[in-house]
């Protein structure tokens, strides 16, 4: 288990979880605070659901546009054409 | 008592009417069927009811007015789902009184509030100007899917705000950044090729006031003609616009806004005394423009706040 004290993951402990983190860790050498860790991975959720809600709510498409182009207009705040 | 009672009568139809005017000689009212609470955006087509009377509460007997309707301008932080109808001309339109009375069929486009400009004229030159405020409130179906859509944000923010919280004193993670992310189709069944009625629209689009012009050729008496004109949106199959048998002077034409990128038929059918109807038929594809990116703003930067607010609390939640 990695921990910010330990500065090295216990695999027989930890077999199964944080594979990515433990995968870094060895690879780039590098190590985080759990807080910061958390907003790392909270920014990139947002950045992945922002992007998605505006590729499906946003985007000229016309495949996307047309198959949601009742939701767009039944949200009342998000434009369209 | 047949006098008093018509005056009676004439005085409860005046009090239906919502907005009275009181210009030096003319009363100018207006009204919608169904009533301004009860109109909503894209529902059903309401009636808008003018009637113009003397100082003496008779309606005029001749007389036109010139209509000028303007869509609500832009909220202050979201925007409809129609940004460029925002603060944009609707309507122009001279439409003779009939018993003082001109009325019109239109589908609103937006919620808000919408400005009517009336201007009378009288055949003996006397002129009345008058402008009605009226709102109009978004469809409540709406307010309870942006509810719903806005609730599922915020569980979808809440799961991943606990997902990402790590047990008290389980820490310590190693992240790495990953990111590698009109036309007018002159339908010219245009009626009837019929030599008689030509019916012509401009090019649309969305934003702007389009010409639409009706014109009755070889009229046996112009002055004695009805025209009938009514627009209806395709996909919707709803009718934005309609007059009913208006007097017209052999040719009409107004400036139409088409509020949506769609496909619109205009039905026009001209009538004079002593010949059939004449029906005149085009449909035109609006051009459609992408929303301005201001007006998209506000509504994404709401749902990606309402995604942390969800992260925030279901870290909160968690430890």
């Amino acid at each position: 288990m990695l921990d910010s004290s330990s500065r090295s993951y216990d695999y027989e402990i930890d077999p199964e979880e944080h594979t990515v983190e433990r995968t870094v860790h060895a690879w780039l050498g590098l190590g985080v605070s759990e807080q910061t860790s958390f907003l790392i991975k909270s920014a990139i959720f947002l950045f992945f659901t922002g992007a998605t809600l505006f590729f499906a709510l946003g985007a000229s498409y016309p495949a996307v546009h047309d198959s949601l182009h009742n939701v767009r207009h039944a949200l009342a705040i998000v434009p369209c054409h | 008592m047949i006098r008093l009672s018509a005056l009676a009568s004439l005085g409860f139809a005046l009090s239906l009417f919502v907005s009275p005017v009181w210009a030096d000689e003319l009363n100018v009212y207006f009204k919608t069927t169904p009533g301004f609470e009860q109109l909503r955006p894209y529902a059903d087509p309401a009636i808008l009811s003018l009637l113009v009377t003397d100082a003496n509460g008779r309606p005029l007997r001749e007389g036109s007015v010139a209509l000028r309707l303007d869509a609500p301008r832009s909220g202050v932080f979201f925007s409809t789902d129609f940004p460029w109808v925002e603060g944009t001309r609707l309507q122009e339109v001279q439409l003779n009184l009939r018993q003082g009375r001109a009325n019109w069929k239109y589908l609103f486009p937006i919620r808000g509030e919408y400005r009517l400009a009336v201007s009378v004229s009288m055949a003996d030159g006397r002129k009345a100007n008058k402008e009605f405020t009226f709102n109009v409130r978004e469809n409540e179906k709406k307010w309870a899917a942006l509810a719903t859509f806005t609730a599922g944000l915020f569980c979808l923010g809440l799961i991943a705000g606990r997902v990402f919280t790590a047990a008290p004193k389980q820490a310590a993670i190693i992240i790495f950044a990953l990111l590698s992310t009109s036309r007018v189709r002159a339908d010219t069944n245009s009626g009837p090729k019929d030599a008689s009625a030509v019916l012509e629209v401009a090019p649309a689009t969305v934003g702007r006031p389009t010409v639409v012009r009706w014109r009755l050729n070889n009229a046996v008496d112009p002055s004695r003609v009805l025209l009938s004109l009514a627009i209806v949106h395709l996909e919707k199959g709803k009718t934005v616009f309609e007059v009913e048998r208006i007097p017209v002077p052999g040719e009409f034409t107004m400036n139409f806004q088409f509020t949506d990128g769609a496909e619109y038929r205009l039905v026009a059918v001209g009538e004079q005394p002593g010949s059939m109807p004449i029906r005149t038929e085009k449909t035109i594809s609006v051009t459609a423009l992408e929303p301005p990116t201001k007006a998209m703003i506000p509504a994404f930067g709401y749902f990606i706040a309402l995604i942390a607010a969800g992260l925030i609390a279901g870290r909160w939640s968690k430890r």
